[in-house]
């Protein structure tokens, strides 16, 4: 690689670049700044992620590949990007005001979620095993950092721990598997390994179900799913809602290129395996949730059930590969408003000393604020796949696969799950809007307000009027399938 | 201009919704109550008026030029691959019969509604309900494809579910509203595996292109027969849902727990009618399906009947009407199943004008009572109220099928398409169901308006006729229910008096009947000596059931009670006045299973489950008797959980790829 | 004798890595991962792979070792607070057993034909293989993307141990 190629390989990532050096600005300016500007650092950040959001969209002009094929810059990386940058803007819009009413620290937040959301971003274009996995470790390290963020809570701080130990056992195992790939192919490039993949040889077989494992920890499925109800209740609400929109889509998107582009040899094994956990991420995810009282938990318990319904759309595209694929992008992308809304407003509605969480915690909420119920009833009947929400066209899109490419049990089992869930997204509808209790609620906060107010309208709006978004999702899907 | 008819009433739904119901108007901007309800009611009609005026404009556009129908495509909507869905707009005879019906009766309906819901608190809201569901209702009847009908059919039932728990507060209300919204449920589970089947079957969903394929006989000989019935079979679920028909009637009753307003125009004219406009826009299917015809005639007969013997002892002037309307939908059902569609529309269109009226006039009642809805507590309220009491009784002949009236015209097409078709059993059981129809509502009226009053006397200085808004409606719509019937007067009945004139009705709509068993009815060989005879048949019915009820309720009063302490008629009329005890069989059988079924499921979650769960908990804290604290076990325990689904996951890896 | 050397130490490096999760005094378990990460350092000079043992062993072994066990005896924990249970052990070691027994499994499986496909790659090792000119080659040239986002990943470290260590202000 010569300095030219260096050159021009740096400027095609100057989307990535803006959010890393906004937040080696946040940091160099965090010390100067008195205590009560701080939260104006939001500003910047905000700053940062928009110009990396407009540097974005003329990705979806060209397909370049930089630092020698280390990184793949296409469609699928732009569509990715766009939803790591709106989740992380909006997350960070609400999170302004939420670190302020629990009087945590601005700068330091800022820099992480930047950081993170770099590492995101660069994880969908990785093409090479050893800066996919830093960038993973980037993802993932900011965000052990924000889980324990509030560091006064002793929930918070547990989950921080948590997601660190089990964080790190699963990026061992990841990096495990890579070892295992490196030692068989003698390479970290997924073309090259690709090429070389040879059923006869175990270190192979082994080494991809090392990997699926690893991916399987961070999207939060069967069998490796029991972190994410403790972590994702413990963790700072605003948090919560960028890792569980954030960091599964991009376990997702470099799951797709890994398995896709490097492992398609063995694509008969693992999507075996994978409609095994699909079918178990989604039952499980559901039962569990039903029983909880907690919101966020239930959120949490959801997530986890989600997941499962996007694996579905992976499992169909072994007979419909672009359609099953479009419908996965489709779904992380609906997903990354309903849920990002959904934790949003509890952000929204969590006081100093109490965050909004349990189910009774949101009583009254129609009396007392109605457009704020207005729009989590928005959110939830988009997690319910209720039309016309996004939600409801997702799920549709997914089953739809599945059933094109004759997954019917698949299918069946999706649906019925997503029937089963109607209940406990329904149940918190009936807390907001037919309980009289009244709660305290926190006054209003204007730019979350309107954070959630797009959150809501974009759940709602591109779920009557599906058709850019869709062709976008499209599109990516095309421009990754091989 | 098609868009805009569907529209209008969303923009009411978003002024109303955004501006009045959500509070903003009255906390931000300070506005007064008084005005606040002016503007929602201009709003909230004026929308309606728009609406309606502009499928009356679309209904001449149909009428005056040689078009047989009008399309309007906004944009794709859903694509993908093959399944192309868009948002698009269709305006044939059909649809332009029911869009007329569905605005004009709703316009007159919300001009009621300022009257009679002035004095309610949340009377933003509920304007913003009822223009919701007309947008709703019009995206069902408009909709050129079975996804958007789908969506209006779920959307009116939303709607409908926020209208009949209205009252929310009252948690009797709220239930009945959950009630509907379950029963619904499980109608709509039917109807959108029939859409999926069609969409399997036909590889399409719009209207055009689906039963283009199904009248091709080259396509249909590759398909089993059976696979169009259950098709068939598929919707009518849905419709049985949605028009309350047997067994999931059981929601129509309760839901006379919403304003009566409501009740009039969603539970009786409009949305429980949705199902027989969705069998006449399929006519192809049920015609190409004997099995399903005859299922379709024999459910809705036996629901004609068996509601009609409820509605004879119900004591609760709504619930009376509420039992006649799935009685009616059951006529209905009996026409469009038996294959003479545009009868059945026509009996749907009549039936819209004569039982919004007599819900209208119910509510009349009530207003004037305060509440008051137990007949046995009426009586003499003719006085008291004298064009209610006139406008009910045009309606109660109109539904009773006096000739001149336009039950009569509707009602007699049915049964004579029933006796042509030679289901011979159900026409006379139909007939049976003429003559309870008759009995009921005349009691229905005499019980309320005629004879000594029995209210208390200090209602009676409070009793008041309506206000303006209120009987102008009624008023109009007692006019419709008398004249709405010639616009379908039979071919026969023309000729008998000399004049060569044609059925206007059918004439008109006959194109949007795409199947090729045309109605042929009015060609009966044995020319129309035999069809006097039926209506003769039927008019006697009539007769014979208004006679009874005079004389057992105007003449000699005490009769009933005396006839019920007789045995056998003591068992059936416990019988009846328990509605047969559906709901209860009903509770017995499903919901005291499910809740056990639950209880039993909750049971295991919280013993083996949860026993499981803090087993282990505690089996791993009492084995770490030094432990620091839960969590860190907990930790631990999660590694070790994770480590044995890797392994799980490299097993199973190894063992497919290598064996 | 390469072969025995490698099986020394590799069974060395996999007794003492069981050693650091097992033992309860943190003392030994920090110079068990000492005694591991030298192990390695051996398995990689087999490897021929000679600056990176060297690193290995310097920063590894060296710097973040001493590090370790400096925090451990500045903690200063009492026995109780170190008091490990052993019974919990059991379930872990079980674990343990059925992923040994898995990877054994595998690896007879492999071994069977793996050798054989080993050997089929004679790729003839460069001259310089292993030493820090070879490293820094493919390092800042061919692998300069993953050197750089090292660097923000230890950014992120750093922000998480200020964020983490920072005197609470309330």
């Amino acid at each position: 690689m010569d300095l030219n190629e260096v050159l021009k390989s740096t400027f095609l990532i100057t989307p990535e670049l803006s959010l890393i050096l906004t937040g080696m600005i946040l940091m160099v300016l965090d010390p100067f700044i008195r205590n009560r500007f701080k939260k104006e650092l939001f500003w910047i950040t905000a700053l940062g992620l928009l110009i990396g959001f407009a540097l974005n969209l003329n990705r979806f002009r060209y397909t370049e590949s930089a630092f020698a094929g280390t990184l793949s810059l296409d469609e699928f990386t732009a569509y990715f990007n766009i939803i790591f940058i709106i989740g992380a803007l909006l997350a960070t819009v609400i999170s302004r005001d939420y670190i302020e009413k629990t009087a945590l620290k601005h700068g330091e937040y800022y820099a992480l979620i930047l950081f993170s959301t770099s590492g995101m971003m660069l994880l969908s274009s990785a093409r090479e095993f050893i800066s996919l996995f830093l960038c993973f470790e980037i993802m993932s390290v900011s965000v052990y950092i924000l889980s324990g963020f509030n560091r006064r809570s002793p929930r918070s701080v547990e989950s921080g721990i948590k997601y660190l130990v089990l964080g790190g056992f699963s990026s061992a195992i990841l990096l495990y598997g890579i070892a295992l790939i490196y030692g068989a192919s003698g390479s970290v490039f997924l073309d090259e390994i690709a090429s070389r993949f040879n059923m006869e040889n175990p270190l192979y077989i082994a080494g991809t179900a090392l990997i699926l494992a690893g991916f399987v920890f961070k999207i939060g499925a069967f069998p490796l799913h029991q972190w994410i109800p403790d972590i994702y209740e413990g963790a700072p609400m605003t948090v919560t809602g960028f890792m569980s929109v954030g960091v599964k889509a991009a376990a997702f998107a470099v799951f797709l290129r890994v398995f896709f582009e490097g492992f398609s040899t063995l694509e008969v094994q693992w999507m075996q395996i994978l409609w095994v956990i699909s079918v178990f991420t989604m039952t499980i995810g559901n039962l569990a949730a039903i029983v909880q009282r907690s919101i966020k938990r239930m959120l949490a318990y959801s997530s986890i059930s989600h997941a499962g319904y996007a694996l579905v759309g992976i499992v169909a595209s072994y007979g419909e590969k672009e359609l099953g694929l479009s419908s996965v992008l489709y779904y992380l992308f609906a997903y990354t408003f309903m849920n990002l809304g959904a934790f949003g407003t509890l952000a929204y509605l969590s006081l100093k000393d109490r965050e909004c969480e349990m189910l009774e915690d949101i009583s009254g909420l129609w009396q007392r604020k109605p457009l704020v119920a207005i729009a989590l009833g928005i959110f939830m009947f988009s997690l319910a796949g209720i039309p016309p929400t996004i939600g409801f066209f997702a799920k549709y899109r997914v089953f739809l696969s599945a059933i094109r490419a004759e997954f019917y049990w698949l299918a069946i089992i999706g649906i019925l799950n997503s029937v089963l869930s109607a209940y406990y997204y329904l149940r918190v509808l009936v807390y907001a809007y037919m309980r009289e209790e009244q709660m305290e609620f926190p006054a209003p906060q204007p730019l979350s307000a309107f954070a959630i107010a797009i959150l809501s309208l974009g759940a709602l709006i591109l779920g009557i009027f599906p058709l850019y978004s869709w062709e976008l999702a499209i599109k990516a899907a095309g421009s990754f399938i091989p | 201009m098609l868009v805009w008819i569907v529209v209008a009433p969303l923009i009411g739904v978003l002024v109303n919704g955004v501006v009045f119901a959500s509070g903003l108007w009255k906390k931000l901007l300070n506005g007064d109550e008084h005005t606040e309800k002016r503007i929602v009611s201009f709003v909230g009609c004026g929308v309606i008026l728009a609406s309606a005026v502009l499928s009356t404009l679309a209904f001449l556009k149909l009428r005056l030029t040689d078009e047989r129908q009008i399309i309007q495509e906004l944009f794709v909507w859903i694509p993908s691959g093959e399944l192309k869905i868009g948002f698009e707009f269709l305006f044939d005879p059909l649809s332009c019969v029911m869009s007329l019906v569905v605005t004009w009766v709703s316009f007159l309906i919300h001009v009621y509604s300022i009257g009679y819901m002035h004095e309610d608190r949340s009377y933003s809201r509920y304007f913003t309900y009822l223009n919701m569901f007309v947008f709703f209702m019009l995206l069902l009847v408009l909709g050129n494809n079975f996804p958007l009908m789908f969506v209006g059919w779920e959307g009116v039932g939303l709607a409908s579910y926020l209208l009949i728990g209205f009252w929310y507060e009252d948690a009797e209300k709220a239930y009945a509203g959950r009630k509907a919204f379950i029963v619904n449920r499980i109608g709509d589970f039917g109807f959108i595996l029939g859409i999926f089947l069609i969409f399997f079957v036909f590889g399409s969903l719009n209207y055009q292109e689906v039963f283009s394929r199904a009248l091709s006989p080259e396509f249909m000989d590759a398909i089993p027969q059976a696979v169009i019935t259950t098709i068939a079979l598929l919707l009518f679920v849905g419709a049985v849902g949605k028009s309350a028909q047997f067994p999931l009637y059981v929601w129509l009753p309760d839901a006379m727990a919403g304003p009566t307003p409501v009740s009039a125009l969603i539970h009786a004219a409009t949305m429980v009618t949705a199902g027989v406009y969705m069998i006449a826009r399929c006519n192809v299917f049920y015609s190409q399906s004997p099995t399903a015809q005859m299922i379709v005639v024999g459910i809705a007969t036996f629901t004609a009947f068996l509601a009609a013997t409820i509605a004879i002892t119900q004591n609760d002037i709504k619930r009376v009407l509420a039992y006649s309307t799935v009685s009616q939908l059951g006529y209905m059902f009996m026409g469009v199943g038996s294959g003479a569609y545009v009868a059945g529309m026509f009996h749907l269109v009549t039936h819209a004008f004569f039982k919004a009226l007599l819900f209208l006039g119910s509510g009349s009642v009530i207003h004037a009572l305060g509440g008051e809805q137990d007949i046995r507590k009426m009586g003499g309220l003719r006085r008291f109220l004298p064009v209610t009491s006139i406008t009910f009784l045009i309606g109660t002949l109109a539904i009773s099928g006096v000739p001149l009236f336009s039950g009569f015209f509707s009602k007699d097409e049915i049964l004579g398409a029933l006796y042509e078709k030679g289901y011979g059993i159900c026409w006379f059981i139909a007939l049976v169901t003429a003559v309870l129809t008759a009995f009921y509502m005349l009691r229905l009226y005499i019980l309320t308006f005629e004879g000594k009053p029995r209210i208390t006397e200090d209602l009676k200085h409070h009793i008041h006729e309506s206000p303006p808004s209120m009987l102008i409606p009624l008023v109009i719509l007692a006019v419709l229910s008398v004249a709405g019937g010639y616009i379908g007067i039979p071919e026969f009945m023309w000729k008998s008096i000399g004049i060569e004139g044609e059925n206007l009705f059918e004439r008109f709509l006959s194109s949007s009947i795409l199947s090729t068993e045309q109605i042929t009815h009015h060609a009966l060989p044995h020319g129309s000596l035999t069809h006097w005879g039926l209506v003769g048949l039927s008019v006697l019915a009539a007769f014979v059931g208004i006679a009874l009820a005079v004389y057992m309720y105007a003449i000699t009063p005490l009769l009933p009670e005396r006839l019920t302490e007789k045995p056998i008629v003591s068992i059936l009329y416990r019988g009846s006045y328990g509605k047969w005890f559906v709901d209860e069989i009903y509770d017995l059988v499903f919901v005291k299973t499910f809740v056990n079924l639950s209880k039993l499921l909750a049971l295991f979650d919280l013993k083996v489950i949860d026993g499981a769960v803090n087993g282990i908990a505690g089996a791993i804290r009492a084995l770490a008797s030094v432990l620091r604290t839960a969590q860190t076990g907990l930790l631990r325990f999660y590694a070790a959980l994770m480590a044995i689904g890797v392994t799980a996951i490299l097993v199973y890896m190894i063992l497919s790829a290598r064996f | 004798m390469e072969s025995f050397i490698f099986y020394l130490f590799a069974v060395v490096s996999i007794a003492s890595a069981l050693l650091v999760v097992s033992h309860r005094n943190p003392v030994v378990s920090a110079l068990s991962l000492v005694l591991t990460l030298f192990s390695t350092a051996v398995l990689f000079i087999l490897l021929l792979a000679h600056f990176i043992a060297v690193i290995q062993v310097l920063i590894y072994a060296g710097a973040i070792m001493v590090l370790f066990i400096f925090t451990v005896m500045f903690l200063n924990l009492r026995d109780d607070a170190l008091s490990f249970d052993a019974q919990g052990m059991k379930l872990k070691l079980a674990t343990l057993f059925v992923i040994l027994i898995i990877v054994g499994y595998f690896s007879h499986l492999g071994f069977k034909k793996g050798v054989l496909l080993l050997s089929q790659n004679k790729n003839p090792i460069p001259e310089n293989f292993g030493t820090a000119e070879a490293v820094a080659e493919v390092l800042f040239r061919d692998y300069l993307l993953p050197f750089e986002l090292t660097s923000i990943l230890i950014v992120v470290a750093i922000l998480g141990v200020v964020v983490i260590a920072k005197r609470r202000l309330n």
